[in-house]
């Protein structure tokens, strides 16, 4: 018996063919092992690209990560020039005399105020939870009213060399980082245009 | 007009190369190679997260997060054959590490919840999605990269047959690929065999 042709066959199984004609192919399908690994393979694509109900991100979603090539490759081509800065502390609230009348809880937030370049990194450190601290801070850039060089930025928290935590900036160059371990940390902020290290961070009480 | 119609070529034809043309063209320096990567992959990245009941804003961070991790693994996905398994294991990872922050942030959230609890505090119980979840996210993705790869005319009219095919007549799908209507059917004939000629043994 002659095979079907593929359109026919095709046909068939989407049932949009007439029925003397379908009863032809179903017999055919039946005794033939070649049509009929056809009409296997055409039913499981189509059950595949029928249940298929993957979600499309948000266009901003997908964008922003489109963006991450460019500013990675401004990052390679820009670092090379400004290369890596050290943040120096240019302020420690436990480093302040204690206010007359503040109760001890108040004193178990740090803020540290970090500049480099033209950069200014603000961490506060909460310490309520020990021997675990949470993070956070925001990156601003002096000349930068938009946020954009700060947005989205790769965040290493650093121990002893080795990544223990990572994330990224919001929009606006804010981060947080829950149950940090105490001790002792560098955070490395990969900019766009500079990578800056603020070495020591201290994640503890002031001895 | 000529400067667009060139870009829209050039992203086009992105469109059509193979993983491993699109990473080395990314390492290249190639943005579109990017973007193309990019936009093939999103609807995979973006459900893992999605379905495994994450908010949309931790998905938008995962997604994110993974597109970051695969910009830094380019050289290492060189001669990757698979981008899909890569992406889904660590979306997957990704989700996993969300979710386990969640917990630790919330620990009572994750016993005990009420019908009306907030979305954004469901997080999953054990695991992102089941292995069988996962191999159903990469067929799909397998079958879309396939109808992808055809000749352009192909690949529109096999996505409205496939994706679309509730939303539109015969009539619109003709009129929209500039066919016939009687046309349709040994078109698709014809587009179908490609497609099982690109599938292959890949499902």
């Amino acid at each position: 018996m002659n095979c079907p042709i593929f359109e026919k066959l095709i046909d068939y199984l989407d049932g949009q063919i007439a029925s003397a004609e379908a009863g032809f192919v179903k017999t055919h399908l039946e005794g033939c092992e070649r049509c009929a690994a056809v009409g296997q393979w055409y039913e499981k694509v189509r059950t595949i690209a029928a249940s298929d109900d993957m979600i499309e991100p948000p266009s901003w979603v997908a964008r922003r990560a489109i963006r991450l090539f460019e500013t990675r490759r401004s990052q390679s081509g820009l670092k090379e020039k400004l290369g890596r800065l050290v943040a120096s502390l240019i302020f420690d609230s436990q480093a302040q005399p204690a206010v007359a009348g503040v109760r001890s809880t108040e004193t178990m937030n740090r803020q540290l105020l970090y500049e480099a370049d033209n950069y200014s990194i603000d961490v506060q450190i909460s310490l309520s939870e020990e021997p675990r601290a949470g993070l956070v801070g925001q990156i601003l850039r002096k000349d930068d009213t938009e946020f954009e060089s700060v947005s989205r930025i790769p965040l290493d928290l650093i121990r002893e060399g080795e990544t223990v935590r990572s994330t990224l900036t919001s929009e606006t160059g804010e981060f947080s980082i829950n149950e940090v371990d105490f001790g002792e940390y560098d955070l490395r902020i990969d900019l766009v245009d500079v990578s800056i290290t603020v070495a020591g961070l201290p994640v503890a009480q002031l001895n | 007009m000529e400067a667009d119609q060139t870009r829209t070529d050039m992203n086009d034809d992105f469109a059509r190369r193979e993983d491993r043309e699109l990473v080395a063209a990314c390492l290249e320096g190639h943005h579109q190679a990017w973007e193309a990567l990019i936009t093939r992959y999103q609807r995979l990245i973006y459900s893992i997260p999605v379905k495994a009941r994450l908010s949309p804003d931790d998905s938008a961070d995962i997604f994110q997060s993974v597109c970051l991790k695969l910009l830094e693994s380019l050289s290492a996905l060189r001669d990757h054959e698979k981008i899909v398994s890569w992406l889904i294991t660590t979306t997957t990872r990704e989700c996993w590490r969300v979710a386990n922050r969640q917990r630790r942030d919330n620990p009572s959230d994750s016993h005990g919840r009420d019908e009306d609890s907030d979305h954004s505090l469901e997080i999953p119980d054990r695991v992102p999605l089941a292995d069988e979840q996962l191999q159903e996210l990469q067929q799909q993705q397998i079958v879309r990269d396939s109808i992808a790869a055809l000749p352009e005319r192909c690949s529109k009219l096999i996505r409205m047959l496939f994706y679309q095919k509730d939303e539109l007549s015969y009539a619109d799908i003709a009129s929209r690929i500039k066919i016939p209507v009687s046309s349709i059917g040994p078109t698709r004939a014809r587009c179908l065999e490609k497609l099982k000629k690109i599938l292959a043994d890949k499902l």
